[in-house]
């Protein structure tokens, strides 16, 4: 039966490093999305996951369980970005490749989704990438963290250190902001059926 | 203009209690805006799933660090101290008549008062093929079992001048015999802890040596992913060029 979060963290604070592994290999994934999606760029993303549970692991021993800790992951990680962002003096992009991977498409087909089916959830995707990355990074990480990884309004608060009310504000202004971009795209005409 | 906006996200996101959520239905049946604006935003959502990041080559671990590779100097402390704890061992075997052998079984120890056929190889030090350096203790276990003697035979003669002709040599020789015991108990912990540390900085290098060949292994399924890579836009290329049809 897998572990809970909390009992990983408990053996992981006793010295446990197989449990601490255990939360990496639960965790690498969305926070390597996470930063994936602030940042926009794959390699740095990668750099960001990997400094977030190296910074965890040291500080593990200050975790008092207050928040859960996956929230203290997401923190860790949000704060790394920040200052990736600070430091580059960069606003985050939408990495997007000259053309369609086929071949990686062919790879991830699924029974009921043709060729064109899946090339257009692509373009879809990336048009989704350009258009987030030129949010402000405060509407974007609200996004972010509501629509890719579930948080509550009360959960994204917390994290960004902001009111309840400036939460739901940066979703609806953002949401409309990506509406607005993506029909004059011509996205919301040709997808989302 | 409709000023439900932070109902409407709540709304949307379905983070409004029981009654909260029925009062904004009511309210969406008579206000159009709201109605096209939640149509809309839907829609903006249904949008964003599209948008994944690509697949991540992670595997992070996180392993202990078992500190730098130790220096030369400190490998050299090391057999000097092995070295130290081998002529300890063999100054207490001098006393007690404990044959120490290090050869292809590995380290044998032996206690008694037997004299073994062992001794054979008398004379300087010599080297086996693992490199580890034997020592020939049996020179040096002779002369430290005279000098033994020689004190033995000093506090014997001061026991007597001290406590004048009552004095009994079985007594002296009890107290000889004990301190003798008493330093052979000593040399016996100070070589477990020897041994102990030599093992825990074995233990500790290899750690190491793992952990490098580990880093190496993770760059080598690096490369090959860049050249996968590589070999997959090459295909792609190639899919291109035959799928273009001039007109």
């Amino acid at each position: 039966m897998p572990s809970t979060d909390e009992e990983l963290v408990a053996l992981s604070m006793g010295g446990d490093l197989d449990s601490f592994n255990q939360l990496v290999l639960r965790w690498e994934r969305p926070i390597y999305a996470l930063a994936y999606r602030v940042l926009g760029r794959e390699e740095d993303a990668r750099d960001i996951a990997q400094e977030t549970f190296l910074r965890a692991f040291r500080a593990l021993q200050g975790f008092k369980g207050q928040a859960k800790f996956s929230s203290w992951l997401y923190r860790i990680a949000l704060n790394l970005c920040r200052d990736w962002i600070r430091r580059e003096r960069r606003t985050p992009v939408a990495q997007a490749p000259e053309g369609i991977d086929i071949i990686e498409l062919a790879g991830e087909a699924t029974p009921s989704e043709t060729i064109e089916d899946m090339v257009a959830r692509h373009e879809l995707g990336r048009a989704v990438g350009k258009a987030m990355s030129t949010l402000p990074e405060e509407q974007r990480t609200a996004i972010i963290l509501k629509e890719y990884h579930g948080l509550t309004f009360q959960e994204i608060a917390e994290l960004l250190d902001c009111p309840l009310s400036t939460v739901k504000t940066r979703l609806y202004q953002g949401l409309t902001v990506l509406r607005r971009q993506l029909r004059d795209a011509g996205v919301a005409s040709t997808f989302g059926k | 203009m409709c000023d439900s906006k932070d109902l409407l996200v709540s709304f949307l996101y379905d983070e409004l209690n029981a009654v909260e959520r029925e009062s904004f239905r009511a309210h969406l049946v008579s206000c159009a805006e709201c109605r096209g604006e939640l149509a809309g935003l839907r829609t903006t959502q249904r949008h964003l799933a599209a948008w994944a990041p690509p697949e991540p080559d992670l595997g992070f671990r996180v392993v202990r660090n078992a500190g730098p590779a130790a220096p030369r100097r400190r490998v050299g402390v090391l057999w000097g101290l092995a070295a130290a704890a081998v002529l300890v061992l063999a100054a207490g075997a001098a006393l007690a008549n404990v044959e120490m052998r290090y050869d292809a079984n590995g380290l044998v120890l032996r206690t008694g008062w037997q004299r073994g056929a062992s001794g054979a190889a008398a004379g300087a030090a010599s080297a086996n093929p693992a490199g580890v350096t034997v020592v020939d203790w049996k020179p040096q276990a002779a002369a430290l079992e005279q000098r033994v003697h020689q004190l033995e035979a000093s506090l014997s003669s001061r026991a007597v001048a001290a406590q004048g002709p009552n004095a009994s040599d079985a007594a002296v020789l009890k107290r000889v015999n004990e301190l003798v015991d008493q330093s052979e108990n000593r040399q016996q912990r100070v070589l477990a802890a020897r041994l102990a540390q030599l093992t825990r900085d074995l233990d500790a290098r290899r750690k190491v040596d793992l952990a490098v060949i580990d880093q190496g292994l993770m760059r080598l399924q690096s490369t090959s992913g860049a050249e996968l890579r590589q070999s997959r836009d090459l295909m792609q290329r190639m899919y291109r060029a035959t799928a273009y049809q001039p007109k």
